[in-house]
């Protein structure tokens, strides 16, 4: 496969665009964006509206379920098939967001990139992700759909 | 039909396109254990070769054919590793192919393990619903078959029985789906009111319904005999199963094996 592929047209890039609020609407309903370190940052560590039980917030508030992210992703993803943007593979196989993208820009071209660091930020260990890596994993997003918008209109080609 | 296997010369392929970093960490670590199906004697030609490791620096390497972890003397020697899935499962089904098992005396399904494994589910579990309508026919079944699995080794962690491969819970899943009601309880336990389990469950079983010849393997190790046991509900009867799955094939589902497990 080649290493940089050509990229989709802009009605294409628009749609993968849109379909990335599907992850962004998540980290915003988990307080992001946020602006310090998870010290100096509330916003998250309240939790309140959320349903967990008590032996769920025994590592502290300021981690974030890795399961959580992983399904917003495959309902991003969703939306790429529902939207004929992605096919499946064979036997209904689901595809990743990595292979996806690699996929349709190339293995070295910087959304490629971005999205295998971003998915390396929310794999979460044990089953856990820390505030940075959320917070990274964030910035690493709405750089992507800024590139994105960017190609869109045409000034990052 | 079992068929031999030079693991050595194994992993000596899988590794040798790998970076010359891999190469040198793994000849260079005190404990070389492979793991997983081909430990247990349950691979295909499409499995991958897990690898565990002891060495100087931790990391691991994960591509279709290689999944490589390397830990720290340190690590292997906490209570919390003793404690974990995976180094039960090593401990229970790894061969070592350099060094000795010296940590392998220490182990014990800890607590820890049994926590990670219900707050997996109830995670999934919490946040699925919200999604499920959004999501495409083949992530409902990787979901399907993801909590299934996860609970059925949860079932394993609590009866304090290492986690088998994963070819041996598909396999009695779909073999004998009417005798596993376990792993629909407990799912449902954790379930939020509204969301049916069945609906989860049966999201994945159009990924397990197409069929190609599988391989004919005899389980004759006796901790795969006592996972069955377990996830089959025989734990009291001491019944003799001949167990002969129908293959199966398809999307997160494990390459075709036919399993005969006696159960003592």
């Amino acid at each position: 496969m080649s290493r940089l592929a050509k990229p989709p047209d802009r009605d294409v890039l628009a749609k993968i665009s849109n379909a990335i609020e599907v992850i962004e609407q998540h980290f915003q309903w988990q307080g992001f964006p946020s602006k310090g370190t998870a010290e100096e940052d509330e916003i998250d560590t309240d939790n309140s509206d959320k349903d967990y039980d008590l032996d769920d917030s025994e590592e502290g508030s300021d981690v974030f379920d890795a399961e959580e992210i992983e399904i917003a992703i495959d309902a991003f993803l969703s939306q790429l098939i529902k939207n004929e943007i992605v096919k499946k593979g064979k036997g209904n196989r689901a595809p990743s967001m990595e292979s996806v993208f690699n996929q349709m820009f190339g293995e070295d071209h910087e959304v490629a990139k971005m999205v295998e660091e971003f998915e390396e930020h929310v794999a979460g260990y044990f089953g856990w992700i820390s505030f940075d890596d959320m917070k990274k994993a964030y910035s690493q997003l709405m750089t992507i759909k800024e590139i994105l918008a960017k190609m869109v209109d045409g000034t990052n080609e | 039909m079992n068929r031999p296997i030079d693991i050595p010369l194994l992993l000596e392929k899988r590794i040798s396109t790998e970076s010359r970093e891999l190469r040198q960490a793994v000849a260079n670590a005190s404990q070389v254990v492979i793991f997983g199906s081909t430990s247990a004697g349950l691979q295909t030609s499409k499995s991958d070769l897990d690898v565990f490791c002891v060495g100087d620096t931790a990391f691991k390497f994960k591509s279709a054919w290689l999944d490589l972890t390397v830990s720290t003397r340190a690590e292997v020697e906490s209570a919390d590793w003793l404690g974990s899935e995976l180094a039960n499962h090593i401990g229970c089904y790894g061969i070592w192919l350099r060094g000795n098992p010296d940590w392998r005396d220490g182990i014990r399904i800890g607590d820890h393990a049994i926590d990670r494994k219900r707050r997996r589910i109830k995670a999934f579990m919490r946040h699925l619903p919200l999604a499920w309508d959004d999501l495409e026919s083949g992530y409902r079944a990787k979901y399907g078959i993801k909590l299934r699995r996860e609970t059925q080794r949860l079932i394993l962690l609590e009866s304090g029985v290492p986690v088998p491969p994963t070819v041996l819970l598909d396999n009695l899943w779909i073999s004998h789906r009417d005798r596993c009601d376990d792993v629909l309880l407990k799912l449902q336990s954790v379930c939020p009111a509204g969301f049916d389990v069945e609906k989860l469950i049966n999201a994945a079983s159009l990924a397990t319904m197409s069929a190609k010849p599988g391989i004919e393997r005899n389980v004759n190790h006796p901790q795969l005999q006592r996972a069955a046991q377990v996830l089959l509900g025989f734990e009291q009867r001491g019944s003799f199963v001949p167990l002969k799955t129908r293959p199966i094939v398809g999307q997160f589902i494990s390459d075709p094996v036919d399993l005969i497990i006696s159960v003592p």
